[in-house]
């Protein structure tokens, strides 16, 4: 064969050989687990690792936004190619649950979850906890000059000075459908209104709010409060504090979000996926869990990561009262009211 | 007859398959768009300032084109036409930058200038009195790392077109001013046009770039839409529009180039001696610097400084877990490289000797749907129609068959038209089989353009991104994913910055290979 033919040759075999690996479906084993994760990677991989070196189930993971893995699990419907959804508030699980794309599962390990953080029907549990805080910079804000409340932020003293992520973070979507549960549509419309016209700033993501902060591009980020810790572990010299709104005796106390997992309806290895929930919501599971992640745990005897740095665990401020089923229920209609708002 | 002769079964065999993965996704993002509630759709489309939006992203694919013709026009004449010193090397480097995806450009710039970045911080100032964050600065960027297409078709041109024209010009007595304004320039027209459309249609579907400086378009409201919403409508009604919007753009640029016409000389053209820039030759070298420091050596430094802030332990743990990622790129691109160039070659083929039509015309579809709107509607077309796909590698490959079919078509026609069916012919006459025929003639002679197609594709498909978010299956991410990945989760960090490098070295290597190999006619400088 002459040589000129080689590389062509080669690239031909190279194409085939991938395109061969990639036809033939995966041997459809029980040690397997698909995850559709929000989650940022890096947070969950410690507990995850630790499950795969448990029980030799193989985790497969599949990171992207709650509504990009949501739409895949509908696509899907009659295959499902998942197991476990993971999602970063119960929004996109409710949704789910309610096209009854999800299977309930009610494991024996969830009843320690609160009641107020499950699915009635065990189509969805949280995992762990996050609270809507305000993070704010310390060398821009003065601690007497903080404000009090999310309500405060409208004042013209913070024009241009707040900074939110946008509905990509389904934290923002559950954190103005906790308004509405509380305050109802009108005023949370006429506050929405009030903070686009105070300047609020739209950013990509909780990151970036995060980091934005912490250079003192805006004063305050409206986010969750593992935000501020991710931002201290970076650099601990960051000028960054934490804030719990809302906390007087007349105030709507600070809402608290949930990861949530879900059992996808006809997964291929639904075994593995009960295993995992199982794992996740156990002592040893949880706990590598709330420490990768920064949460705060929903389950008793589990230490609140970042105490000594002033993050509270549940029971140790004043909470806003309201179901993750409310939250849920109410993300749908701040899409539709708000969607157009919270974009970059 | 002639009919059936234009539609021969050989020609259908090549046409209906990527007809139906160019059509399909569209049909059901149509589909989805018109069985959801249309009620609350124009109230929403209101509170979105659609108007508003559209009109931002003209303005920034206008100010894209402006500033890469800026860049990419000017160096193209100083590099083929004039005495400018090191021109070789200009010209063997300015079309380097394609290799940088403008969303790593993009991040580049962010480590660069954004506050609390390298330039910021030297100055000693919170942030530059120019934000990156506008409508100005993705222009910046998107003309930074797309101008290659326009010095590509202008230089091509300038080689191309017979200097005696200019030289009859100057002999007339006009001014060097003059004939570039009425002799070179006309000349120029077709490419120069084709070059600036295929920019501004950059600017006006991409998504990485202004995903990252927070500029709202189309695409990242279609994005956020994707990312954070189970919604359907509004994502695939936008979807549609944006696609209309760009058909009809590519309409224009038929309907512009055609009535242009094309005045290329095919043939060997007596190179024009080099017009001497006297007391500007240095000034131009300055420029010519500048633009390559921008977008090829800037961005280098930048990244490779901020890869080797990764602390050797952690390097080499890194490099393996990224190591599979590097793989799928590579062979899906490959893959969606070497499918394309066949199925291209096969319609030019046909095409070329009046046995089918319009095929090429109707794949510019592909072409012209942006790739997340491409991604969003593969992903339910696939899973409905052909499910032994979705869901494994291969929907990424037909991602990229989709998307840049039209490049791959347009280098095998541009190979085929240097040639007469007539040298074909006369190795069938001699005896030889059509397939042999075409072996032992035309593939040899066409070879240096296939290769060269065959990179284009490759190129493209190892740095897709929108699409590719969306269609891959579970457990198989590419290069271009885990850097968007890593890129959102914490910033462009020192491991975002590595596997940007890795990726920019992978693609620049046969790209680099294959610009070596176009210095003919460039003569060295002295």
């Amino acid at each position: 064969m002459s040589r000129r033919a080689t590389l062509p040759l080669a690239i031909g075999l190279l194409a085939l050989a991938g395109a061969l690996a990639a036809a033939t479906p995966p041997a459809a084993h029980a040690s397997e687990v698909v995850i559709y994760s929000a989650r940022k990677e890096e947070l969950i991989r410690p507990a995850l690792d630790a499950f795969q070196k448990d029980t030799g189930i193989k985790v497969t993971l599949l990171s992207g936004k709650a509504g990009d893995l949501g739409r895949r699990i509908e696509v899907e419907r009659s295959d499902p190619k998942g197991d476990v959804f993971l999602g970063t508030t119960a929004g996109i699980a409710e949704l789910l649950r309610r096209k009854g794309l999800l299977a309930p599962y009610f494991s024996a390990a969830a009843q320690e979850v609160p009641e107020e953080f499950r699915a009635p029907d065990g189509g969805w549990v949280a995992l762990t906890g996050r609270v809507r805080v305000l993070i704010y910079n310390r060398t821009l804000v003065s601690e007497r000059d903080l404000p009090r409340s999310y309500f405060d932020l409208t004042d013209p003293k913070w024009k241009g000075k707040v900074a939110v992520a946008s509905m990509g973070e389904r934290t923002t979507v559950s954190w103005v459908a906790a308004l509405m549960a509380l305050k109802g549509e009108e005023a949370t419309r006429r506050y929405v209104r009030g903070l686009r016209e105070n300047g609020l700033k739209i950013l990509n993501n909780n990151t970036e709010v995060r980091k934005a902060v912490a250079r003192g591009e805006y004063a305050i980020g409206i986010t969750n409060h593992y935000y501020y810790l991710l931002q201290v572990q970076e650099d601990p010299q960051s000028p960054v504090g934490i804030l719990y709104p809302d906390q007087g005796p007349d105030g709507i106390g600070t809402p608290v979000f949930s990861i949530t997992a879900g059992i996808i309806k006809g997964a291929k290895h639904p075994q593995a996926a009960r295993a995992l929930v199982d794992f996740l919501l156990g002592a040893q599971g949880n706990r590598l869990l709330v420490q990768g992640e920064f949460e705060i745990p929903l389950i008793a005897g589990i230490p609140v990561p970042g105490e000594d740095k002033g993050v509270k665990g549940l029971g140790q401020f004043k909470k806003a009262r309201v179901t993750q089923l409310q939250l849920a229920d109410l993300e749908p209609r701040v899409e539709k009211l708000f969607g157009p708002f919270l974009i970059p | 007859m002639t009919v059936l002769r234009r539609w021969s079964p050989a020609g259908l065999v090549f046409a209906v398959p990527t007809a139906f993965f160019v059509i399909g996704p569209l049909g059901f993002l149509l589909w989805m768009g018109m069985a959801q509630e249309r009620a609350d759709f124009f109230e929403r489309a209101r509170d979105l300032e659609l108007p508003m939006v559209v009109g931002q992203v003209t303005i920034l694919a206008t100010l894209t084109t402006a500033w890469a013709c800026l860049l990419g026009v000017p160096l193209a004449w100083l590099t083929v036409r004039t005495d400018l010193p090191a021109r070789r090397f200009f010209h063997w480097l300015a079309p380097l930058p394609l290799a940088i995806p403008p969303y790593i450009g993009a991040l580049v710039y962010q480590i660069l200038l954004a506050p609390g970045g390298i330039l910021p911080t030297l100055l000693g100032v919170g942030s530059l009195p120019v934000s990156l964050y506008s409508v100005a600065g993705a222009a910046w960027i998107l003309g930074l790392f797309t101008y290659p297409h326009l010095y590509l078709l202008v230089s091509g041109a300038l080689l191309r077109t017979n200097p005696a024209l200019e030289e009859a010009a100057r002999g007339a007595g006009l001014s060097p001013r003059r004939v570039l304004v009425r002799v070179t320039l006309p000349l120029l027209r077709p490419s120069l046009l084709a070059g600036a459309l295929l920019v501004f249609l950059y600017g006006w579907a991409d998504f990485g770039v202004v995903s990252l400086l927070r500029v709202r378009t189309l695409t990242t409201i279609i994005y956020e839409y994707v990312q954070g919403t189970l919604d359907w409508a509004l994502p695939a009604a936008l979807s549609m529009g944006l696609t209309a919007i760009t058909i009809l753009v590519l309409l224009l640029q038929l309907r512009v180039l055609g009535r242009a016409g094309y005045t290329q000389i095919v043939g060997a053209v007596k190179p024009a001696p080099p017009v001497s820039l006297g007391r500007w030759r240095w000034p131009a070298f300055a420029y010519a610097l500048a633009v390559l420091t921008l977008t090829l050596l800037l961005p280098l430094g930048v990244l490779g400084y901020q890869a080797s802030r990764l602390r050797a332990s952690d390097a080499l743990a890194f490099v393996l877990t990224q190591w599979p990622y590097f793989v799928n790129s590579l062979w899906t691109a490959v893959a969606g490289a070497s499918l394309a160039l066949v199925i291209a070659l096969g319609i030019g083929w046909l095409e070329g000797r009046g046995l089918s039509r319009s095929v090429s015309g109707l794949f510019q579809i592909g072409y012209a749907i942006p790739g997340t709107v491409l991604g969003l509607g593969l992903a339910g077309f696939l899973h409905a129609t052909l499910p032994w796909i979705y869901g494994t590698p291969l929907a990424l490959v037909v991602a990229y068959l989709v998307l840049y079919i039209t490049p791959a078509c347009q280098a095998v026609k541009a190979a085929l038209a240097q040639l007469h069916p007539s040298i074909e012919e006369a190795a069938r006459s001699l005896g030889r089989g059509p397939l042999a025929a075409f072996r032992a003639v035309t593939l040899p002679l066409i070879k240096p353009g296939l290769v060269a197609g065959w990179l284009l594709v490759f190129v493209l498909s190892m740095r897709e991104l929108a699409a590719t978010l969306i269609v891959r299956p579970p457990g198989f991410d590419t290069l271009p994913v885990r850097i968007w990945i890593h890129a959102m989760d914490v910033g462009p960090e020192p491991r975002a910055a590595a596997l940007a490098l890795a990726l920019v070295l992978t693609i620049a290597l046969p790209w680099f290979l294959l610009l070596s190999r176009r210095l003919r006619g460039i003569s060295p400088s002295v």
